[in-house]
């Protein structure tokens, strides 16, 4: 990538996250009640009310709450939680092992479940394949709040292998990290890998199809050399793209599972913040998932370069 | 490859095995049991919303639960909602008319700071609440704060603050009790930390704030007997069914239920909690005719209070768990009337009749403005079906409740179907019926209500209780509102847990005496 695709890159995606945290105060700010309200709770007199939504800046016109938390923000502060007062800082470092642990899991097991079962399907396109596209249609289609629910019902309330919800973290040891960790990543990792599967199959497929293929096999090299090394790499760029949207869903879908087992991220927290009109909060996490977009987008670049795959291909 | 692929199946079959039984381990062993004398080990709480600081005098009543565990509270209240000694050993007015209170308080108590707990303190405290968000605090606040001498605090008000003693309890935060250091040191600090005179001290690095809350017990709590575990976590869990699964597996002990889930709570074999303290009804709002609705006529009113079956609404939507409301207070409550209690006997030929006099023989439409919550919902429908077989067709317009609750306090409606847990009369006024009250929002006065309030407030307890009397008998003479039943609500507890029990009086325990089971 050139030095002037990158910047050009850099201010296209400035420019992106600020019209998204304009639209999200816009969005935040129609919907009715207010933080204020949250704070007093639904017996407290009007006066007491006007009084905290004063202290809260909730009374300023909305262009000027947008400008100071703009102001904030450029200068590395990213407020606080107007609802509980704590630094949006320390309600992000609270959560951000949580999140990050259920990304990284499921993205790993994810793509090495979806991989796998692609190439197996397309080495053996028979029943094996049909097996795959039948579970590709399922998995894609049943909501994975859904599938969280029944995996729960199931592991942990009727058999009780497994906790029903929280999050252990790190420090406390391996093994309850992992046992907190299983239906959650289960959950999103069900629904991802049929589509992964899918068009790692379809994809490896048609490398198979391909004349070089016939070359090496002419050439004696060994089946599983072929179909793990020289397919797969040809067929790297429609996986790689999948892998980035794989990616960015992760990050919104960790929001329903973090809310179905009781995890204490910052995706789930993002919906309670909306209903709490925590509105500092909300921009904290909306900037964090538009980074973490923006960077996957970079990467899915870098990696389809590093491919040394044609423009045309994009 | 072939065979390759069979070693990793078998790879990963032994790695699932593994998982599966490390998982087992460790689901069993996530709390540690209590300790041979039945104390010790871990309370494990679901509650289901977090509260939006951990300064009780930011704190929005009804998440008073996570500073329970932290901070203990002048006055406690017991099961049968008397009042009984807590940080404070002695209080009462002073004065004829409810405006000069004193407090002893209690020797040798210190708080989790090492600072001892003294009248001064006391007064420190108070000004703290003086800069509170509260929804409580306006009952103590706005008082002059005085440290007779160490033990004893004196509060003179210049108009009469009747319920002082109450919110001096463990359920109205303003009577817990925060270190005076930690007051006069960052007290932005209380936000996120505790400084109480309770038998626990919240550790902040296990604590994730608003999902996660850790306490443990400390050294030199000043009433060792009642501290009865090492550790109590609360876990805020939204969904009712999440919080009974986590009950059944047992990864919680104590939980908030509701309706819908209290039948299967009761067959996995809780403790299930309830006593009816919540009134659902009608609030007939607009009872002046500002917005020129037909409920500005009493007879108007009337119908509708004898159009519904409350006994039926009861016995059906409640079952056990619930009974017929006339009133907006509880039986148990100062002011109560028992001769109330079929005040409007379910009687449609009379509404009709009454509709017909006050020149509505073919009826109308009423606007009503209801929430989604589940008891709510469920409830307006009834009303609607109730209202219509007496020719009154309700246009309900039912809203998430932050969205209701604008269009319930807006002052658009005429009626509104509301959800108001039983409070003391006085704070009912405040809230609920009073020209200034929030439930109230086209301001109807009644001169009889106001002139009788205020005598209330000024008068010693058997006087004012008469005197709420009157003015409860008067709402229901006015049909201010048409109250339907009196719902609970619901707190299970495992088996695991010494049995609990709760009144109207006092609904939901303090987790403080919550203790294990021998």
């Amino acid at each position: 990538m050139s030095l002037r695709r990158l910047l050009n890159w850099f201010v296209m995606s400035l420019i992106l996250f600020f019209v998204i945290s304009a639209l999200l105060f816009v969005l935040v700010s129609l919907t009715p009640g207010d933080a204020a309200r949250v704070i007093v709770g639904p017996n407290a007199s009007q006066e007491q009310y006007l009084k905290v939504r004063e202290e809260l800046g909730l009374d300023l016109p909305l262009w000027q709450q947008y400008g100071q938390w703009l102001g904030q923000l450029l200068q590395g502060d990213l407020g606080d939680s107007v609802v509980s007062g704590v630094p949006v800082a320390q309600v992000l470092a609270d959560r951000i092992e949580a999140t990050l642990s259920l990304i990284i899991l499921t993205f790993v097991c994810a793509s090495i479940l979806g991989i796998v079962l692609g190439v197996i399907g397309a080495a053996r396109p028979g029943i094996v394949g049909k097996a795959a596209d039948i579970g590709s249609v399922i998995g894609s289609a049943v909501p994975s709040f859904w599938i969280g629910l029944v995996l729960a019902a199931i592991f942990a309330v009727q058999l009780q292998w497994l906790p029903t919800s929280g999050y252990s973290p790190l420090v406390d040891g391996l093994g309850a990290w992992l046992v907190h960790l299983i239906l959650p990543v289960a959950t999103l990792t069900i629904g991802g890998t049929a589509l992964l599967a899918k068009q790692t199959r379809d994809a490896v497929a048609e490398q198979l199809s391909q004349p070089y293929i016939l070359l090496l096999r002419a050439h004696g090299v060994s089946e599983r050399r072929i179909l793990w090394r020289h397919a797969l790499r040809g067929a790297a760029v429609p996986i790689v793209t999948i892998l980035g949207m794989k990616m960015i869903g992760l990050t919104t879908g960790t929001v329903l599972v973090e809310s179905v087992f009781v995890i204490p991220g910052f995706a789930g927290y993002a919906v309670n913040a909306t209903l709490l009109h925590d509105i500092p909060v909300v921009q904290a996490i909306a900037l964090i998932f538009t980074v973490v977009i923006i960077i996957t987008n970079l990467v899915v670049e870098l990696l389809y370069s590093r491919l040394n795959v044609k423009e045309a291909s994009r | 490859m072939f065979s390759n692929s069979r070693r990793l199946l078998a790879a990963g079959a032994a790695t699932a095995s593994l998982i599966l039984l490390v998982s087992a381990g460790c689901a069993s062993s996530q709390k540690s049991e209590p300790g041979a004398d039945g104390s010790g080990g871990t309370l494990a709480v679901a509650l289901e919303k977090a509260p939006g600081s951990l300064d009780p005098a930011d704190m929005e009543q009804s998440t008073s639960a996570f500073a329970q565990p932290a901070y203990d509270a002048l006055i406690k209240i017991d099961g049968e909602g008397n009042l009984v000694p807590g940080l404070a050993t002695e209080w009462g007015f002073t004065d004829d008319e409810n405006k000069v209170f004193e407090l002893t308080v209690r020797d040798g108590v210190t708080f989790s700071d090492g600072t001892a707990l003294d009248a001064e303190a006391v007064v420190a405290n108070l000004e703290h609440l003086d800069d509170g968000r509260s929804n409580v605090v306006s009952l103590v606040n706005g008082g002059d704060y005085e440290a007779i001498d160490d033990d004893t605090v004196r509060i003179s008000w210049d108009s009469p603050h009747p319920l002082a003693a109450q919110a001096f309890t463990q359920t109205w935060v303003a009577g817990m009790m925060i270190s005076p250091e930690a007051l006069a040191g960052d007290a932005e600090q209380l936000t996120t930390s505790t400084a109480g005179a309770g038998p626990y001290v919240l550790d902040a690095a296990q604590t994730v704030a608003g999902s996660r809350y850790v306490y443990t017990a400390r050294d030199d709590y000043w009433d060792p007997a009642n501290q009865h575990f090492d550790q109590i976590t609360i876990t805020v869990m939204e969904n009712a069914e999440q919080r009974l699964n986590a009950l059944r597996t047992g990864e919680v002990d104590y939980a908030a239920g509701d309706l819908g889930t209290a039948a299967a709570a009761t067959d996995a074999g809780m403790q299930v909690l309830h006593a009816p303290t919540v009134v659902y009804g009608l609030s007939l709002l607009d009872r002046e005719g500002t917005l020129d609705s037909p409920l500005q006529d009493l007879a108007v009113r009337q119908a509708i209070n004898y159009a519904i079956d409350r006994q039926g609404i009861s016995d059906a939507l409640l079952g056990e768990y619930g009974s017929p409301a006339q009133q907006t207070v509880v039986s148990s409550e100062p002011g109560y009337v028992d001769a109330l209690a079929d005040a409007y006997p379910y009687d449609p030929e009379k509404a009709r009749e009454l509709l017909a006099e006050a020149g509505y023989a073919d009826g109308f439409t009423l606007p009503v403005v209801a929430s989604t919550s589940s008891t709510a919902a469920t409830l307006s429908q009834v009303f609607a079906e109730q209202l219509a077989e007496v020719g009154i067709t309700v246009e309900l317009d039912s809203r998430p409740s932050a969205d209701y609750f604008e269009g319930m306090t807006g002052g658009t409606f005429p009626a509104a179907v509301i959800g108001y847990g039983s409070q003391p009369v006085p704070m009912e006024y405040d809230g609920l019926f009073g020209p200034e009250a929030i439930f109230n929002p086209l301001g109807s006065s009644d001169d009889e209500i106001n002139s009788t309030m205020e005598k209330a407030m000024a008068a010693p307890e058997e006087e004012a209780t008469v005197l709420y009397q009157q003015v409860i008998s008067r709402l229901v003479d006015q049909a201010w509102f048409a109250p339907a039943v009196y719902a609970p609500v619901f707190y299970y507890a495992s088996e695991d847990l010494a049995p609990l029990s709760v009144s109207e009086a006092r609904p939901q325990t303090p987790l403080n005496e919550i203790r294990p089971a021998n």
